[in-house]
């Protein structure tokens, strides 16, 4: 795609004059660029001591240093790359088992006997695991485990199932009532290859939204879960642990080794809500005003 | 081997190898004569009639509630409780002055069982065969309750210890008491101790404070029920104890009262003590810092370090016992090749840890016994931070290009989580690829005991007795009977030293033992040793005369304000 | 009145089955983890044979669907087992935590309605202006800011450099005593006791904690009762109202009634965020409520805490939703059974 045909796009004339959107757009693509190239292009060295402990900002270590010697700036560079690492695949697993199951259970839940059953029970067990505070729940599940990267994805991609579940659900049957679903039928496709081939592209909008916010609210919830220590293990430069690190030296009057993480952290979630609020408002034209 | 009163001590009589050992910060003539002054005051830091009298209230912030009140818990709380209200068994150290004025320590040092006198018992006396100990009880000894002290409190606690099966019934073990009924009463007072083997480190043994006990067990009793003769449930959270301090008041997760047994002598001049949980070491260091308390436990080496600069604020200081350790666990294959250890132990950064995360304070350690233990030797470890030599070993050893190790850890100890990361990166150096793996306190004590870890930096040893048999055999001893032998070292040699040690009465041939099994834990290098901060608390100014004593807590029926 | 007796029977239906799951992931999803507590339980130098006892005395080492069975039969009687940090039963434990965290969590719903409906529903009503502007950006932030972060920043700024709040330590001041219970929760207990310096110390240290919260999720009633008043006020029976010459007011009351539904799940939502943000603020502040013991509880690997709070917390907000749906049914009949 060239410059030239993303200008032309709706996608940018409706994008440009949204300052919230544009700024929610820079941040994300900053975001990224640091994920892939953050350690890299990092002064010092991530996971090792860097020079002499809680140092204050200066001209040789702009954030400061922390606790153990690490150079804050560093790590906020690197901090991208594990938390969008984190948040992107767990979001992306609970999008397809969500939308999956969204599918399903919006399809068949006016349809024969076994359909309705199947929907009505994956409705049930996403009331079930929505009972369940997602803080305290992904803190026990990860607590328990143990802190690591891994447990973490699967705590998030988890909990977030049930949301993708509704909204596609929600859309699937708005969507399902159309004539050309009845029309794949007659042509003979069968109930699950209409499902998925004709009325699912066409119900994708609400999660797809839906996606932007989620990575925005994971990174809140694994930099959480670091803060009470259950979440991913120490020295990764994950924001939350640094927080956590920082909140001690916070209350002796070092305030820099919480503070710029908590600010890049804000600044991200931030940007993911910014981004998905406007996406929501672009995919919808009846909101728009 | 008798004594008049609790603590006979002419200021002549401690040697200046032991006011040495213990002179911590405090250097040079100036205040070698000032302290002697002190000394001279008051010699052995007992309590002044007059500060006696005073009824102090204490206030201080705790990092976390004792679990329970009975040897079925393991924390540093737990143990600060059990010895405020049980404060030990028979016997304890005697206490000489550190060199710091204001200051004392327990007599660790002194050869045999001459630093050891009487707690309870006010007589004692072993047979030459260190086979039958008999102890009288000084009458008079009340707990909170007003009951008396007698042996039928001393036999139920034993009896109660051999159904709990817990830390005092290993202790029973180690000095080879095989059941209650080899506690002879001979009276009201006596009581008469059989045991199996001969046991040179029984009066040692019986100095600790912290195995539960001497249970007032009138009391006590009246809280069993039927199905609970022992009254454990009521014990766990309840205090039946003969020490200084009864608990009052104990709301789990946030606070806890003691106020002081008026039978307990000396009388205590702080009359309340009233502790605030506050889990986080920052908070408790502000309210220190702040004024709004006298007392914070459990603060890192950084705190410390910002609280010295607050005029009103001293850091208590002595030699100790402590013994953090990296411990290759040797289980796994790799860790259990020595010549694997002893690469590790010349890739560790010990002044780098020395400096960043103890600020200086502390000194590194070398070897299995304590600086302030009798026959201590430095001679035999030979190892400093010098990668080219650990990499050289790691070739010879068969792995040219390092190996990948884990090195776990308890996270809620900042000092092992820095330790940690300055251990990885001097680690990642020389080819061990190191991903540290902190895990919470109750998981990493599951997993360490299990020997299911790699290898792990640890914090959590003090030995108690003074004595090299004793610290090798419950940390190093044979891993098929030594619970606390979590890196599974096994020694032939070593075991049969340490056993042996156990059970014979002291000679020049248990010296040599001493120093050989000194010599096997450096050449062997099971643990390799990190650095010694010694005993660190944080006290508002104005009170003085701080006792310390090889469990490490702070024992508060001495203290007063000057 | 029979419509809505029939639709709180059909709901209530749905709740029981529901809490029946709960108890059944919860069970299974804490057994099923790494871990043993009977090591914790034994002590320290324990000898492997008491380990076994422990073990046994537990029942862990019945096949897992009895251990299920035993642990419904103990549910139904109270018992959820014992902490083996306290020593105390885990019911005990929550009894005398769940009063704080209710504080804080009634409290700042309390306060994000009280200011966040008025708010919303001014900003609505008068387009434009500094308010509005102030609102919007507002709005934006506080959804992105981390609650402990937030608490931390509060902490730094009104406890050390200005010195107005007192220090993080609880509920209560140093040695000020709590009140005498009445609901165990302070600031009530000592305002209907006349305990006057308690209740100055509680509501001094009630402040920072509380402001957290309510600064980091009042934005969620605050843009829902905004978006929904500005959809009834450019809905046609308000033009309809207005067309008719009804005063402004007699204009925003029915808007406001229309508007409500959406305020009132939302309220919902917040309660269920709020269980959440609670855990990170209680730890900072140390408020002994029962966020703190929840993470407490996963650290030190204490299950049966652990199994009870997560249980209550989904029980709770089971009985929260079943509440919403009913007020939204009493609000809005036309919403289906």
């Amino acid at each position: 795609m060239t410059m030239h045909r993303i200008l032309q796009s709706d996608f940018w004339r409706f994008a440009h004059l949204r300052p919230a959107m544009m700024f929610g757009l820079v941040v994300i693509i900053v975001d990224l660029f640091l994920a892939v190239l953050g350690p890299a292009i990092a002064p010092f060295p991530v996971e090792a001591p860097a020079g002499a402990s809680l140092r204050p900002p200066s001209a040789l270590h702009w954030f400061g240093t922390d606790v153990s010697g690490l150079d804050i700036f560093s790590r906020v560079l690197a901090a991208p790359r594990i938390d969008l690492t984190i948040a992107l695949v767990s979001t992306i697993i609970a999008f397809i088992a969500g939308v999956a199951l969204g599918v399903v259970s919006g399809f068949f839940a006016e349809g024969d006997r076994t359909g309705r059953l199947a929907s009505g029970l994956i409705m049930r067990t996403a009331d079930v695991v929505q009972a369940f505070p997602m803080f305290v729940f992904a803190l026990a599940l990860v607590g328990l485990s143990g802190p690591s990267i891994k447990n973490v994805i699967i705590a998030l991609a988890f909990l977030n199932i049930p949301f993708f579940l509704r909204l596609t659900r929600a859309s699937v049957l708005q969507v399902r009532s159309r004539t050309f679903v009845e029309a794949a039928l007659c042509a003979g496709n069968s109930p699950i290859r209409t499902a998925f081939v004709h009325v699912m592209p066409n119900s994708l909008a609400p999660a797809l939204v839906h996606f932007s916010t989620t990575i925005g609210f994971s990174i809140l919830l694994t930099a959480g879960l670091s803060f009470v220590g259950a979440g991913v293990p120490p020295p990764t430069p994950e924001l939350g642990l640094m927080i956590r690190s920082g909140a001690q030296n916070m209350m002796t009057g070092q305030w820099w080794t919480a503070l710029f993480p908590g600010l890049s952290l804000a600044l991200t979630v931030l940007a993911f809500s910014l981004f998905g609020d406007n996406l929501r408002v672009f995919l919808d034209p009846t909101n728009r005003r | 081997m008798s004594a008049d009163a609790p603590f006979p001590l002419d200021p002549r009589d401690f040697g200046r190898r032991a006011f040495l050992r213990y002179a911590a910060g405090s250097a040079g003539l100036a205040s070698f004569v000032a302290s002697a002054n002190e000394a001279l005051a008051a010699p052995d830091g007992s309590v002044p009639p007059d500060k006696s009298a005073a009824g102090y209230t204490l206030t201080a912030a705790y990092a976390a509630s004792p679990p329970a009140v009975d040897e079925v818990a393991f924390t540093m709380e737990v143990e600060n409780m059990m010895a405020l209200t049980y404060a030990g068994d028979l016997m304890q150290y005697r206490s000489i002055p550190s060199g710091t004025p204001g200051i004392f320590v327990a007599d660790m040092a002194a050869p045999g069982n001459e630093g050891v006198i009487g707690r309870w018992a006010d007589n004692w006396e072993g047979t030459p065969d260190y086979k039958t100990w008999t102890f009288h009880i000084r009458p008079g000894i009340r707990s909170w309750a007003g009951n008396e002290m007698t042996t039928a409190d001393m036999v139920w606690t034993w009896e109660r210890a051999f159904e709990m099966k817990a830390v005092r019934y290993f202790f029973a073990r180690a000095m080879f008491l095989k059941k209650p009924a080899d506690i002879e009463v001979i009276d009201r007072y006596t009581l008469r101790f059989h045991l199996s083997k001969p046991s040179p480190v029984i009066l040692k043994l019986m100095a600790m404070s912290y195995y539960g006990g001497p249970f007032d067990s009138t009391l006590a009793k009246q809280h069993a029920t039927a199905s609970d003769p022992w009254a454990k449930a009521w014990l766990r959270n309840h205090d039946a104890g003969f020490g200084p301090y009864h608990i009052v008041r104990n709301i789990p997760g946030q606070e806890l009262e003691l106020v002081r047994n008026e039978h307990y002598q000396p009388l205590a001049p702080i009359k309340r003590i009233l502790i605030r949980i506050v889990p986080d070491p920052a908070t408790r260091t502000a309210l220190l810092d702040r004024g709004a308390v006298d007392y914070a436990m459990r603060l890192p080496e950084r705190d410390l370090e910002a609280l010295s600069k607050n005029p009103n604020v001293q850091i208590v200081r002595a030699a100790a016992n402590f013994i953090p350790y990296v411990g290759p666990v040797e289980t796994n294959p790799i860790m259990a090749k020595t010549a694997i250890r002893q690469a590790m132990a010349y890739a560790t950064p010990y002044e780098d840890i020395h400096q960043k995360v103890y600020y200086g304070h502390g000194t590194l350690i070398k070897s299995i016994t304590p600086a302030i233990f009798p026959n201590y030797t430095p001679k035999f470890w030979a190892y400093k931070y010098d990668p080219p030599t650990a990499k050289k070993l790691l070739a010879e050893a068969g792995y040219p290009n390092g190996f990948d190790l884990k090195l776990s850890f308890d996270n809620s100890i900042e000092e092992m989580s820095e330790a940690a990361v300055l251990i990885k990166a001097a680690y990642d150096g020389v080819g061990i690829r190191t991903t540290l793996d902190p895990l919470p306190a109750a998981v990493y004590s599951e997993r360490k005991l299990r020997r299911e870890l790699m290898c792990q930096v640890d914090n959590f040893q003090w030995p108690w007795v003074a004595d090299t048999g004793y610290t090798g055999w419950v940390y190093l001893g044979p891993p098929a009977t030594t619970v606390n032998n979590s890196v599974d070292f096994n020694n032939p040699e070593f075991n049969h030293l340490v056993t042996t040690m156990m059970q014979i009465p002291p000679s020049p041939e248990r010296l040599k033992m001493d120093l050989r099994v000194q010599q096997i834990a450096a050449e062997q290098v099971p643990w390799i040793f990190l650095v010694n901060p010694g005993w660190r608390e944080a006290f508002r100014k104005g009170w003085t005369n701080f006792h310390w004593y090889p469990d490490n807590n702070v024992h508060f029926e001495w203290l007063y304000k000057s | 009145m029979r419509r809505f007796v029939l639709f709180f029977c059909k709901r209530l239906l749905f709740i029981v089955p529901q809490l029946f799951a709960v108890s059944v992931i919860v069970f299974f999803l804490i057994r099923l983890l790494p871990g043993d507590p009977s090591y914790m339980l034994a002590g320290p130098y324990a000898s492997p044979d008491r380990i076994a006892e422990v073990r046994k005395s537990l029942g862990l080492d019945e096949p897992i669907l009895v251990q299920y069975i035993h642990y419904l039969e103990r549910i139904a009687v109270g018992d959820f087992g014992t902490s083996w940090r306290t020593s105390q039963p885990v019911l005990t434990d929550i009894e005398q935590r769940l009063p704080a965290t209710l504080e804080l969590v009634v409290g700042a719903v309390v306060l994000s309605v009280v200011i966040g409906i008025p708010v919303g529903v001014a900003v609505a009503a008068k387009r434009g202006g500094a308010l509005e502007r102030g609102v919007f950006f507002y709005g934006m932030l506080a959804g992105s800011l981390p609650d402990f972060w937030v608490g931390l920043l509060l902490i730094l700024i009104f406890f050390f450099f200005l010195g107005w709040a007192p220090a993080p330590v609880g509920q209560l001041g140093f040695a000020v005593f709590a009140p005498d219970r009445i609901t165990g929760a302070y600031v009530v207990d000592s305002f209907l006791t006349g305990d006057w310096p308690a209740f100055a110390s509680a509501l001094g240290h009630l402040v920072l904690p509380l402001a957290t919260l309510v600064i980091v999720y009042m934005p969620l009633v605050l843009k829902t009762a905004r978006s929904a008043m500005e959809e009834m006020l450019d809905s046609g029976f308000v033009l309809q109202a207005r067309a008719n010459g009804l005063s402004r007011r007699m204009q925003l009351r029915y808007a406001l009634r229309n508007a409500l539904p959406p305020v009132v799940t939302v309220i919902g939502i917040e309660f269920w965020f709020l269980l959440g943000g609670a855990v990170l603020v209680e730890t900072i502040f140390a408020w002994g409520g029962l966020g703190q013991y929840a993470v407490e509880s996963v650290v030190n690997s204490d299950y049966a805490p652990l199994q009870a709070i997560v249980l209550i917390t989904a029980i709770f907000t089971s009985l929260v939703f079943l509440a919403v749906d009913i007020l939204y049914y009493l609000i809005d009949p036309r919403i289906g059974v």
